[in-house]
C-alpha cells in the first residue's frame, strides 16, 4: 500500500468516525435533558406520558410535526401519546413540544387533524379547542387543557354532554352524523378551584 | 486497487451523502393561497379558495403573532361538498393528507372575542 493511499483511506475513515460522533452527541443530547416550554409546564399529566420515539410515530404525526410546527421544528423524542382508541375510528392523539414555544396536538383521523397553544392565557378556560368532522367522522369536540381545568361538558344543543379530562386532554364525538356542526354550541369548563366558564362554539354556522 | 479508482469511490460517495436524503424526501410543493393582514373588528373576515382541485399533503391557517382566535380549514371535493372541516383556536388550525383531489379553503372564524390586536396570516397547502 502506498503512503498517499494509506492517507486517503486514514482520512475517509476519520471522516466516518466524525459523522458518527456527531449523530451519536446529537442524538445523545436530544434524548437528554430537554428544556419544554411554559406551556408545556401548564400541561403536567400530559408530559409525564411516555415519550414515544420519533422513528415509532405514525407517518400522519411524523409530517404534522413537519408542516405544523414552520418556521421552527418538533423538539426531537418529545412526543408523547395522551389519548388512545378514542371515538369511532380509535384515533389516538399526540402532542409534541416546538422550538416556537408551543405545544402542538394531533388527532390520527384518515386527514390528521392539527393545530397548537402558544399559551393556554389566551384561551378562555385555559382550554385550547377544536370542532372537527369529515367522510369518516361525526361532529368531534376535542383539544388540549391546562393543568388547572378539572372538568368540561360539550353543550350540543340545549343538553350537556360531560366529557373525561385525562391527561391534558378531552375528546367527545357525536354517536351518528346526524349531529351537525350549527348544533355544538360550546364548552363548560370547571377548574379545580371552583371557578366556571362558558366557552362559545356556535358561529352561526348552518 | 490504483489510487485513482479509490478517489472516484470517494467522491461518488460524497455525492451519494449528500444527494440520497433530499431525493428521498416527497416532492410536494407548497402553495400559499392566500395572505394578507386581519385587523380585528374591520371586515371582511378572511375566507379563500384554491383556485383548483389536488391532492394535498395538508391544509394550514397560520397566524403571527398568535393570539388564538378561531380559524377554519376546510377540503371540498365538489364546489358545495365538504370532505373535512377543522376549527380551532390558536396557530396553526390544520387538516392532514386527503385521499383524493381536494380543493383547499380557509376562514377567520368571527367569534367576537379576539383581542384588538393586528395580525399576519398565511393560508398554506401543497401540490404533488
Amino acid at each position: 500500500m502506498t503512503k498517499r493511499r494509506s492517507l486517503l483511506l486514514m482520512t475517509t475513515l476519520l471522516f466516518g468516525v466524525a459523522v458518527a460522533a456527531f449523530v451519536l452527541v446529537r442524538v445523545s443530547h436530544d434524548a437528554g435533558a430537554v428544556e419544554l416550554p411554559p406551556v408545556a409546564h401548564d400541561m403536567t399529566a400530559a408530559f409525564a406520558a411516555p415519550v414515544v420515539p420519533d422513528a415509532q410515530l405514525p407517518k400522519a404525526v411524523a409530517d404534522a410535526e413537519e408542516y405544523l410546527t414552520r418556521p421552527g421544528r418538533a423538539l426531537s423524542n418529545q412526543t408523547r401519546r395522551i389519548g388512545r382508541a378514542l371515538g369511532k375510528n380509535s384515533v389516538d392523539i399526540y402532542v409534541f413540544p416546538t422550538t416556537q414555544g408551543k405545544v402542538c396536538s394531533v388527532v390520527t383521523e384518515a386527514a390528521a387533524m392539527g393545530g397548537c397553544v402558544p399559551s393556554f392565557h389566551l384561551v378562555k378556560g385555559e382550554v385550547a379547542s377544536g370542532v372537527y368532522s369529515g367522510e369518516t367522522a361525526p361532529q368531534t369536540v376535542t383539544g388540549l387543557v391546562s393543568n388547572r381545568v378539572a372538568a368540561i361538558s360539550v353543550r350540543v344543543g340545549d343538553r350537556l354532554e360531560p366529557v373525561t379530562v385525562a391527561r391534558n386532554t378531552f375528546f367527545w364525538q357525536a354517536p351518528t352524523s346526524d349531529v351537525t356542526r350549527g348544533d355544538i354550541k360550546g364548552l363548560v369548563v370547571r377548574w379545580h378551584d371552583g371557578h366556571r366558564f362558558d366557552v362559545n362554539l356556535d358561529f352561526g354556522d348552518a | 486497487m490504483s489510487t485513482r479508482r479509490t478517489a472516484r469511490i470517494l467522491l461518488v460517495t460524497c455525492v451519494l451523502f449528500f444527494a440520497i436524503p433530499p431525493m428521498l424526501a416527497f416532492g410536494w410543493t407548497r402553495l400559499r393561497y392566500s395572505q394578507g393582514t386581519v385587523y380585528p373588528g374591520i371586515p371582511p373576515r378572511v375566507v379563500a379558495w384554491t383556485s383548483g382541485f389536488a391532492s394535498r399533503q395538508y391544509n394550514a391557517a397560520y397566524r403571527s403573532p398568535d393570539i388564538c382566535e378561531r380559524w377554519r380549514v376546510r377540503y371540498y371535493d365538489t364546489p358545495t361538498h365538504i370532505t373535512w372541516q377543522q376549527d380551532r383556536d390558536c396557530s396553526p388550525t390544520s387538516i392532514g393528507l386527503t385521499t383524493g383531489p381536494r380543493q383547499a379553503y380557509c376562514e377567520q372564524v368571527y367569534t367576537g372575542t379576539a383581542p384588538l390586536t393586528v395580525y399576519a396570516y398565511n393560508c398554506d397547502t401543497t401540490l404533488p
